[in-house]
């Protein structure tokens, strides 16, 4: 027994994986060398991970290819058997595969299916309340929801290799979530869609988070979907958690720096006017952005708009976000 | 047990959609048959008995063979699993309350469906334009004895298959292997010509093999070449060996599996 009161519903502790692979060599009397000795080599994935979530939480982690996003989600999902540390989810241990907790997530990858291809994906769905055990009531109830909420409605006796990819990630949707699972594992679900697509996805994933309190975590590299979708954002690289808070915190945190934009009239500013009040992000005549450090900005401002340039508007902003991250993960 | 008939219903449907494709092999299958009467055909105009079979026994080893090596097939189950493992497909199975090696004998059976209909239909027509070739079978007891091996000898090749499949795991690309593989068992189980012709020493040691019992054994039933008796002793071995590649595919597979998952480093 824990002493703690609160429990949360996701539980990783030190969590690592490494993964072993063989040293090719090129070359045809390498690989022939190969046969009888290898070089073993390791890589890291996920190094000593920790963090908790807690049960309706929408969470994006973020990170560039191969830091170790995808491979934590596989660990969560019990496809992957951790090296070291311990993952709870729902009070299982995934790796363990039990039925109980297979039955309670879903795992939904935008570059996988498990629809039938040559099927319609109605078939598709009809074969997992078989496998997920849903009651036909239930079953029937989920589906006509999923299939308003995800305007589906018309495809769903179409053939899925016919379908375009927006339309089968929201099929890939209604699968998943037809067994009503408590969390949902969501990796790169935007991967290759249309802006459209990209935003009928995220608002639907938004609004069943809001209603179903599911929890959800998702991996994405686009920043447009942790913005819209996260307040909180693990952030991921080479490995490990290198931030793990509020989106909005992650700002304050980072940016050391905000930006004046500066409008003018008349006959507008010269370059060397405006330049010793801070770093220049984008100029011309009667426009400029300047890079100011947090604390200096008010002081800024009050300069500029006492000193005799011909200021029409000036507005204190944050940095860009993308912005923010890039230079993370630049560092 | 229910989700697994419902994914032999759903394999089924599948199959439905390809009814075409299904068709053209059956055209494939004509000129194969055709082939094979015209050589034996040659080779009976010089002689009368080639390794003790005469030209209708030879003609029925064809026509039945045929037809029992078509009963037994699963269409590249050994492509399907290797594929699974490789493209990571798999995953879709082990995240899901449902076994991944029932599964594939589940979508196995609903595969054979349509093909079924159409090699039976084909092979009744075939059977018919032959019909004075055609050796009735010696003992008709024998006839239930057959229907009894050919069922254990579908699921021989389905193990065989599901087992070859799994070198997956541990090999990159096993395309080459898979064809070599299909040919192989082919030629082994007697779907090319009678072990019969093979030198003693390899026929007999053929015997021991799962390979043996799938097309050539139930033939030479048919045409009462060998007992009753040792019918029966064949149904033996042959269930022997599902019981053992059962329990080897088990073995592979967990072991297989550890490696995908990659346990113990």
């Amino acid at each position: 027994m824990t002493k703690n009161t609160h429990m949360s519903i996701i539980e990783v502790k030190n969590l690592s994986k490494v993964y072993e692979y063989y040293k090719k060599q090129p070359g045809l009397l390498a690989s022939f060398k190969g046969l009888f000795k290898r070089e073993k080599l390791f890589t890291e994935a996920v190094k000593e991970i920790d963090f908790n979530i807690e049960e309706g939480e929408l969470i994006g982690f973020l990170g560039p290819n191969g830091a170790g996003k995808t491979t934590t989600l596989k660990m969560l999902s019990g496809i992957l058997y951790p090296t070291s540390g311990e993952a709870k989810v729902l009070g299982f241990t995934p790796h363990k595969r039990q039925k109980e907790y297979q039955k309670q997530f879903a795992l939904v990858m935008g570059q996988k299916n498990q629809l039938w291809w040559d099927l319609p994906a109605m078939e598709s769905f009809i074969l997992n309340k078989e496998i997920y055990e849903v009651p036909d009531k239930e079953f029937k109830e989920n589906l006509d929801e999923l299939v308003e909420l995800l305007d589906v409605k018309d495809i769903l006796d179409v053939q899925v290799r016919k379908l375009s990819l927006g339309q089968r990630m929201k099929c890939e949707l209604v699968a998943a979530l037809l067994h009503k699972p408590k969390i949902l594992f969501l990796d790169e679900p935007t991967i290759g869609l249309d802006v459209v697509a990209q935003k009928n996805i995220r608002d639907f994933i938004k609004k069943y988070n809001r209603e179903k309190k599911t929890t959800i975590i998702l991996t994405s590299h686009y920043m447009e979907d942790i913005k819209e979708l996260c307040k909180r954002v693990v952030i991921i690289d080479h490995g490990k958690i290198i931030y793990d808070g509020a989106l909005n915190d992650l700002i304050i945190e980072y940016a050391t720096f905000k930006v004046l934009n500066i409008t003018f009239n008349d006959a507008g500013v010269q370059k060397e006017q405006v330049e010793k009040f801070g770093k220049l992000q984008k100029f011309n005549q009667y426009s400029v952005s300047i890079e100011v450090e947090r604390e200096k900005v008010k002081e800024v401002a009050m300069a500029i708009l006492s000193s005799d340039l011909p200021v029409d508007d000036i507005l204190i902003d944050e940095v860009d976000i993308d912005e923010v991250i890039r230079k993370i993960f630049k560092k | 047990m229910r989700k697994y008939w419902i994914l032999i219903k759903t394999s089924w449907l599948r199959q439905l959609v390809y009814r075409s494709t299904v068709y053209a092999y059956r055209l494939g299958n004509i000129v194969d048959l055709l082939f094979q009467v015209a050589i034996w055909t040659a080779v009976f105009k010089t002689t009368s008995s080639v390794y003790g079979y005469n030209y209708d026994e030879m003609i029925t080893y064809v026509m039945i063979g045929w037809l029992i090596n078509f009963l037994t097939s699963n269409y590249g189950i050994e492509d399907v699993v290797s594929r699974n493992i490789q493209y990571g497909e798999l995953n879709i199975y082990l995240v899901r309350p449902l076994s991944y090696l029932k599964s594939l004998v589940a979508m196995s059976l609903g595969r054979i469906s349509i093909a079924l209909f159409s090699g039976i239909v084909m092979q009744i027509i075939f059977i018919f334009i032959f019909r004075h070739h055609i050796v009735p079978p010696a003992h008709l007891i024998d006839i239930l004895l057959i229907i009894i091996i050919v069922f254990l000898g579908y699921f021989t090749r389905l193990l065989l298959s599901i087992l070859f499949g799994l070198i997956a795991f541990w090999v990159t690309d096993v395309s080459g292997l898979n064809s070599f593989y299909g040919i192989f068992v082919k030629f082994l189980s007697g779907g090319y010509a009678p072990l019969t012709l093979l030198p003693i020493m390899i026929y007999k040691i053929s015997l021991f093999f799962p390979f043996a019992y799938i097309v050539f054994f139930p033939t030479q039933l048919y045409l009462g070449k060998v007992t009753t008796l040792e019918g029966l002793k064949g149904i033996l071995i042959e269930i022997t060996w599902l019981a053992a590649l059962y329990i080897v595919i088990k073995i592979v597979w967990n072991r297989g599996l550890k490696k995908y998952e990659g346990v113990g480093i």
